[in-house]
Order: C-alpha cells, then structure tokens, then sequence
C-alpha cells in the first residue's frame, strides 16, 4: 500500500475501532508510523470512542486501543525462541567485504566473515586471537597518543609515513603495547578508527588504489540469510571532495573520480542519519525501510540503519532474512577486491559508541506474483541486553511489500538513494536499470524543496550537483 | 470497510495460526478479559495495558496446545499479569480463586449514577444534531456494541456505508462535544 491515507479517510476510523482485518491494520500502522498528524487522528477517534462507550454505561464493551492491538499484532513478527534466526547458522556465513581505504598505496580490504563457521557457541565466546591466526591479520601498533586525548601533539612528528604494504599500518608505531590487529579496531572502536581512517585519506593527493568489483546478485533459494555488515572505511567521500574541487570539465579524463575510489558503503556512512527505529535490542536501534528502487521499478531498495542511541557502548550484530518473495538480492557497495594478500577478517560483533550509526543497502529483487503486504525481508539484531548485562537480547522486524515510491520514504532514507544513485553515475557503474546525471540532478531538485537539508546534506548536495554538471 | 475478499475469522477449531488464534480471541475475549482485569485492578489503562500483554503472551504459544483451553488460559495468565502489577505496585489484594466466575455488581453509587444519567443526557442531545443515519450507526456501534457487519446486517447499509457514516458522525461529534465529555 502506497502512503495515501490521508487524516478524513474513513479507514482510520475502522482502524481505531478495531474493524480492519489484520492485513489491512499492518498497513494501516505502517502508515502511521513517522507521520504524527495521522496518529493524533487516530488517537482523538480512540479517545471519542471510549468516552461514548463509557458514556452509554458499557464499560463491559471497552476494547483496546487500536495503538495497543497494532502491538499485539506486531509482537507476532518477533520470532519466538522456536522460530529464532540462528546467527550460528551456516547460511550467515556470506562474506561481506569492507574496504578501508585510508592507506596510501593499497586499498585495504577485509572480509566481515561469520567466524563461528558451524559452531553453535555464542557470539561472545569467540575466541577473537584464534581468528587472527588463522586468517593472518596483518598486526598493527596503534599510536598511543592518537588515543589518547591528553597525548602531545609531537610525539607522533618524527615517525614519518607509515610504510605501506600487505601489513597494512595505519598508525605511526609509537608504542610497543596494546597491540592490536585492524580487527580489533573495528571490533571495539570503529567510530575512532575510521576517523583516522578520514584524516589520512584526506592527506592523500594521489591515490595508487586496488580494483574493485561490485557485489553480484545473490539468488534467495541460495542464500536466504546474510549478516548485516556494521563497519566501513570512511575515505571514499574525502576523496570524492578532492575530486570535485579538482574538475575541470575541459579536461575529459577529469570528469569522472577513480572508479576504485567510489566506495557507496563509506560515501553512505559518512553522513548522519535520524530514520525512525523499528526495533530495538538493549541499547541499539535500527529503522527499515523498503522503497521502489530510483534507477529500476521493478526492484526495491531495503535501506536499513543500526544505531546506538543511548549514552553507553554496546556490542550488536545483524542479519537479513529474504522471504520467498525475493528472486535476488545485492549488497550495494563492500565492493570486494581482487589482491590477494588484501583479504583480513574483520568481527561481525561490533561495539557501537554512543551516537555510532551504520546504513545498508540492499538492492532486492520480488518475485512476479508477489502481493502488498506481503513479507518482503526480516531484520534480526543481537545486542547487549540493557536488563542484564553480558547477556545477549535479540528482537527481529518482519518488512512488507508496500512499493513506496522513494520521494515518499523518510528524509534521511531519500538522501541516502541519492548519494547511492550518484555515486554509481560517477562510477559509471553497471547496474540494472536506468539512471543517468540528469535523473540525479532531478532527485536532488525534490529533495531541496521538499525538505529542509541539514547543513551536511546542504553541502554534500551542492557537491554532487557541481559533480554531475561536468559529465 | 472492510475487504470483502479477506476471509471471515475462523471457527476455533479451525485455527491452525498464531495469528488466527489472536485474531479470534481478541475478537471473543478482548472486553470481557478488560472487565475481569478491571475487578483486580479498579484503574481502566492499567487492565487495558494487562491484557495487552496477555494477547502478546498468546502469540508465543502453541496454538494447538492452548486452543483446547483458551478461555481458561487467558483468564489465568490476565490474572496473573494482574496481580504482578500489584504486587509490584505493592497493592497486596487478596483474590478469591472464583473471582473468575464472578461478575461486577451492576450497581452504581448514587453520585454517579446521577452523574452518567446526566451524562447521557448529555451526548443524546447531540447526537440529535447528527443525521439520522449518523446517529443511528453510532447508536448501535457504542451503545449496543456491535461491529460493522453487525450494523451493516441491520440497517441494510454497506458495510462501507456504514464506516463512512460512522467516520463522519464521529468527526462532528468531536468538534461538537465539550472536552469534559470525551
């Protein structure tokens, strides 16, 4: 169901009432959600509603509220303990890669990787040394005061550029202690290592980078189940800048960034994004939304945002179920790598700082004959119980086929398809489907007058305009 | 209102879904499980948030298992949701085994009886001023209880006349009534 409801139709007053089916209150809910004028609608009907029940003396006729049976029906999408996504299945073991490119001869690339590969222990007795071993993380000694906030702001001057190879170091070796593996960054503090990851891309006036290839089309009778990646480099939108700030468009070979250095899941994750949370595990969040693909109708794009909402670490994970009504889906960008010595594990498990956010995309294709309303894909996600610490809690959100039109999905979710958009313009990408710079440009014109941009999508969208104007 | 291609519920015995299970007995339990809470509680949300939590309860059972004694399932686990509340709240009552067979007493107190008389006065005066249809919708839907199709079966309306009737009827009720009646 399109978002067509408006606040005089009829169906709310059913829906406050209790007398829509239960197909047609989910897509009634769905509605409401992140539209509040729509939800005070129904909230005065409830009230005027009790008060005539009470004020014809039936007190034994009062019902729910239509708030309270939209949870109940909602609670019967969170699996129960029978029904619960193993994450120590096999099928989560798809690899999904992650590419760093701070360095500045290679682009480093990690493979986020189920590492429990057929062990039923919890994700919290992984034994995260064993792993190093065995898939040969390259060591790397962070620079203390990098860390260190109260650091001398010389200590690291005489240590000169790190040398770049396949032990990829990322920090000048100031300090022979805690040791740790890029891993063990991005396990337990990917906020600050991809802020250093930034600073030193935005050092980088050439850029020497591995090649790279998009994610293909993963069939869902092949791989139902994939773990949502919750890390990524954070170079490709500074490089993106010193690209643009570059152009000339008399210049042809100027025109277009180094198709290795378009990197969607770190150009996406360079921005802040406020969507509405559908779930929430512990202290983390995460909001889904399923909209009509901009460059091809007949898909959709699953956009998908994990966060950490309060004011304390917490550790979590992820996956994605495809129903049967999916055919294929893609990850969009975690664009893999080709050299050989590249590949490093990096966790699943990821520690989420206050304020950490990380966004997805999936590109999915529906069956023919699927239906609105029907389950299109269910979020799973695993975090620190706030109730008992060291605990797991789990909580996990079923999605439905609506064909929401994208200038209809919530502000930040709109921005996001247009940096993805543009980014494989730029790239020129393969993809399925039709986009080109003046179909972006008409993207960025809605956004601008349906919304008011931060200051960040602000400048980010003067950028991409400029861009797009050379091509 | 209402999609006339969407299945009527099942008989319980021919429920094989959680969600069907929920369905019917939201459908058969939901007013009545609210007034037994009431009788444990006294406090209207805190029994509506009760058995909220007893329907979300539902959910994570076998339905064949629970479908066999549903009645007597959900009135155990309202009561017990019930008397957690309280003891949380440490409002020790003590609660007689046959409440569940017991009903309210009808009676009102005085004062209020003169009150929800008053009351009703009240509302039938304007609900005068809705049209005919409006009001008789409205009539059976709160004063008798009765569901779409009930009304539709009744007046001979549509079942989406009778929803948009309603809609309309309630809208000019809101802006007509005073805030003290809702």
């Amino acid at each position: 169901m399109k978002n067509t409801l408006k606040d005089n139709d009829p169906k709310l007053t059913a829906y406050a009432l209790g007398e829509l089916s239960r197909h047609e209150a989910a897509e009634v809910t769905k509605q409401l959600k992140g539209n509040p004028a729509l939800q005070k609608e129904v909230d005065q009907i409830d009230n005027l509603g009790l008060a005539l029940t009470k004020a014809f003396g039936k007190e034994d006729e009062i019902k729910l509220s239509s708030k309270q049976r939209a949870a109940i029906f909602q609670s019967g999408r969170n699996p129960t303990n029978a029904d619960v996504i193993s994450i120590h299945k096999k099928q989560w073991l798809r690899p999904v890669v992650v590419t760093l490119g701070a360095a500045a001869a290679l682009a480093v690339t990690f493979t986020v990787l189920n590492n429990m590969a057929g062990r039923d222990d919890l994700p919290s007795q992984v034994n995260f040394q064993k792993i190093e071993k065995d898939d040969m993380l390259s060591p790397i000694a962070p620079n203390q005061s990098r860390w260190d906030k109260t650091s001398n702001s010389n200590s690291n001057s005489n240590s000169g550029a790190s040398q770049v190879g396949s032990n990829i170091v990322l920090f000048d070796n100031a300090s022979k202690h805690n040791v740790e593996t890029m891993g063990d960054g991005l396990m337990h503090h990917p906020a600050a290592l991809r802020g250093e990851i930034e600073k030193t891309a935005a050092t980088q006036s050439s850029l020497n980078l591995a090649e790279l290839s998009e994610n293909g089309w993963e069939s869902r009778a092949d791989k139902a189940m994939t773990r949502l990646p919750l890390v990524c480099g954070n170079a490709s939108w500074k490089w993106m800048e010193q690209w643009i700030d570059n152009i000339d468009s008399n210049s042809p070979d100027n025109v277009r960034p180094s198709k290795n250095a378009v990197r969607i899941d770190e150009i996406l994750n360079h921005f802040h994004y406020s969507n509405p949370a559908d779930i929430q595990v512990g202290n983390i969040h995460s909001g889904i939304s399923l909209v009509q693909c901009p460059w091809s109708a007949n898909h959709q794009i699953a956009v998908v945002l994990v966060q950490n909402r309060s004011k304390i670490d917490s550790y979590a994970e992820a996956a994605i179920t495809m129903s049967e009504a999916v055919s294929r889906y893609r990850l969009l960008g975690y664009a893999k790598t080709t050299e050989p010595d590249a590949a490093m594990t990096a966790p699943a498990r990821v520690k989420l700082a206050p304020g950490y956010s990380h966004l997805v995309m999936y590109e999915i294709e529906l069956n023919s004959d699927v239906q609105l309303g029907d389950d299109v894909l269910a979020v799973t996600l695993n975090a620190e119980s706030a109730d008992s610490p060291g605990t797991i809690a789990s909580n996990a959100l079923s999605i439905q086929h609506s064909n929401l039109a994208w200038p209809k999905a919530p502000q930040d979710v709109q921005f996001s398809l247009i940096l993805t958009s543009w980014a494989q313009i730029i790239a020129d990408s393969n993809f399925d489907g039709e986009m080109n710079a003046q179909k972006v440009l008409g993207m960025i014109q809605y956004f601008e007058t349906a919304h008011a941009p931060s200051s960040e999508q602000r400048d980010a969208l003067s950028k991409m305009k400029d861009s797009l104007s050379a091509l | 209102m209402g999609d006339p291609n969407v299945t009527k519920l099942k008989n319980l015995e021919m429920i094989t879904t959680a969600d069907e299970l929920v369905e019917h007995a939201l459908k058969e339990y939901e007013s009545p499980l609210i007034g037994y809470a009431m009788t444990i509680l006294k406090d209207l949300e805190r029994s509506r948030d009760v058995v909220q939590d007893t329907f979300i309860r539902l959910y994570k059972q076998d339905v064949e298992k629970v479908k066999k004694g549903l009645k007597s399932w959900l009135y155990t686990v309202c009561r017990n949701r019930a008397l957690d509340v309280l003891r949380k709240e440490k409002r020790m009552v003590s609660v007689d085994d046959e409440i569940l067979g017991l009903e309210h007493s009808k009676l009102p107190a005085p004062d209020t009886a003169t009150d929800h008389h008053e009351r009703i006065e009240q509302l039938l005066e304007i609900l005068d001023r809705l049209s005919d249809n409006q009001k008789e919708v409205i009539m059976l839907k709160f004063q008798q209880g009765m569901s779409y199709d009930e009304i539709s079966e009744k007046t001979g309306l549509s079942s989406g006349n009778v929803g948009f009737l309603l809609h309309n009827g309630l809208k000019k009720l809101r802006e007509m009534m005073p805030a003290d009646l809702i």
